[in-house]
């Protein structure tokens, strides 16, 4: 309960300071929470020193050592180090590479532009420069190998790449196409996003109890139809549209959409990652949606702005929704043809499942050695 | 949200209302991979604590901001902030709750936030809320384990 009230209050603050139109408080109230969290996390978030992780730890590579499996992991804790060179050429690369695609829609040339140009090649170097790093340089890759050879790894992160750049596009032009298409005041956008934050809270109370039932691969055809159907609503929608008919399905697709994604995606990616590699995890999941989020946003600039002078401000504005369609289909379409998630039920770590193989192998060879002993002793 | 409010203020010029939002997701994607191995090495609470206060300190930085440039450096301090608590609150959850249950209510309490984020009306406010709710939900898994 405290959760909520917490988040009634926060809506509240943000609808009155947005009626004020004073932005300023927008951060301000962000920085007020954002040190109130860090006050709490100070006290309740536990460190890797906390005992319950460290005897975990403990215990799971000391039962590795026993079974002898040490070489079985390709990294181990202590293994690990900063792989500079390889964050160095990543960092240049995609600064590069995201500056030249959000400035070409910007620049006066577009591509013509020198700066826009040189941006780009420089990116694509440096692109090169961090596969070779990685690849052969690297002691320890920023981006395991292990983990981009999992069999359906590479089509799931094409996919959550297009769903989350739809994403962020969705969310920037739903609230353009309402202020300025439909004339909804800031306050009256606010109340129209509502059902997406109510939904989110229904699917998260359900979501934890369904999770485990349902198969991932369901769940995600569910999840990438409801990404179709959001933004195709705001594409067909007429100039006069009612509120009713078209904003509100779409925003409970909307969310529909994220929260079931993001709940399987995570989960899946964080339970099959081993415990050492957790916080890479968590990058990739945080690095597919900003990256995502960036790139199709530029991509939703250009149709924009190529659109504009002959469609005029409210079509351009469906047409990007129309690009969005085009990645949620083709997201939808590699999630299907390629990817199978079981349910998340209950279910052993990474590390346990190795660990239960190599009990098995030395129990099975064991029992081998038992069935030839007394042969030996006979003979 | 906040862009028609910028705009309208006259502290952006309407061609590059894509840049605040893009500065943010562009430091994020550019460092989160290095944060991510950072935390595998060292103890993802510093910088998950790092990074509340790094978003917080830029935070407050970005209500004084009066020009384009400086907003858009600012909102690119706040992404690495951002960068910094993302995985380490991710892999606080992934470490903390074994694959079952628990762990997908935790998480999908986790994804709730993304769209309530926004919500609150601007888009940083998504992190803040689900560092939040990720801390309270350890601070309840703490109080389980004691009880």
């Amino acid at each position: 309960m405290y959760q909520f009230t917490k988040c009634f209050t926060g809506i509240l603050v943000a609808g009155i300071s947005g009626g004020l139109a004073t932005w300023g408080y927008f951060f301000w109230v962000g920085a007020a929470l954002t040190v109130f969290t860090s006050i709490v996390a100070y006290f309740t978030v536990p460190g890797c020193s906390d005992p319950a992780i460290k005897t975990m730890r403990r215990e799971v590579q000391s039962e590795a050592q026993n079974l002898g499996q040490n070489n079985g992991h390709e990294q181990q804790e202590d293994d690990l180090v900063m792989d500079w060179i390889g964050s160095g050429t990543l960092f240049l690369c995609l600064n590069f590479l995201i500056v030249a695609l959000v400035a070409s829609s910007q620049a006066p040339n577009g591509w013509k532009t020198p700066y826009v140009y040189i941006c780009f090649i420089l990116g694509i170097s440096f692109l090169l420069a961090t596969i070779c790093v990685e690849r052969w340089i690297a002691k320890c890759p920023l981006i395991p190998l292990s983990f981009l050879c999992k069999p359906q790894m590479p089509a799931l992160l094409l996919s959550l790449f297009l769903f989350y750049g739809s994403l962020s596009v969705y969310l920037l032009h739903a609230s353009q196409y309402m202020e300025q298409s439909m004339g909804a005041s800031t306050i009256q956008t606010v109340a129209w996003y509502a059902p997406m934050a109510a939904g989110g809270y229904v699917i998260s109370i359900f979501g934890g109890y369904v999770l485990h039932l349902l198969p991932g691969t369901i769940l995600l055809i569910v999840a990438g139809s409801a990404w179709i159907i959001a933004p195709l609503l705001f594409a067909i929608a007429p100039s006069g549209a009612n509120y009713w008919e078209y904003i509100f399905p779409s925003m409970l697709c909307a969310t529909i959409g994220i929260d079931i994604t993001f709940n399987v995606c995570n989960i899946y990616i964080t339970t099959s990652t081993p415990y050492n590699q957790q916080g890479f995890a968590g990058a990739v999941v945080a690095f597919l949606l900003h990256f995502g989020g960036t790139i199709c946003l530029a991509m939703a600039g250009v149709v924009k702005q190529k659109t504009q002078s002959s469609l005029g401000e409210r079509k351009s504005c469906q047409a990007v929704f129309w690009m969005e369609v085009g990645c949620a289909i083709m997201a939808t379409i590699i999630l299907v043809a390629f990817v199978r998630i079981g349910e998340a039920k209950s279910d052993f770590a990474v590390e346990e499942k190795l660990e239960q193989n190599n009990k098995l192998q030395s129990e099975t060879t064991l029992e081998k050695s038992l069935e030839q002993s007394p042969k030996l002793q006979d003979g | 949200m906040i862009l028609p409010g910028l705009i309208q203020g006259y502290i952006i010029p309407e061609s590059s209302s894509v840049w605040p939002a893009s500065m943010f997701s562009l430091a994020v994607a550019s460092t989160t991979l290095s944060f991510g191995r950072l935390i595998d090495i060292y103890s993802g609470r510093y910088f998950y604590i790092f990074g509340l206060i790094w978003l917080a300190i830029w935070s407050l930085i970005l209500g004084f901001i009066k020009n384009e440039i400086m907003l858009n450096l600012a909102r690119a301090f706040q992404g690495i902030g951002a960068s910094a608590m993302l995985p380490s609150g991710l892999m606080l959850m992934g470490t903390i709750y074994r694959p079952g249950t628990r762990k997908n209510m935790a998480f999908s309490i986790y994804g709730a936030c993304a769209p309530l984020g926004f919500f609150l009306g601007l888009y940083h406010m998504l992190f803040v809320c689900t560092s939040l709710l990720s801390a309270l939900q350890v601070s309840s898994l703490l109080v389980f384990l004691e009880g």
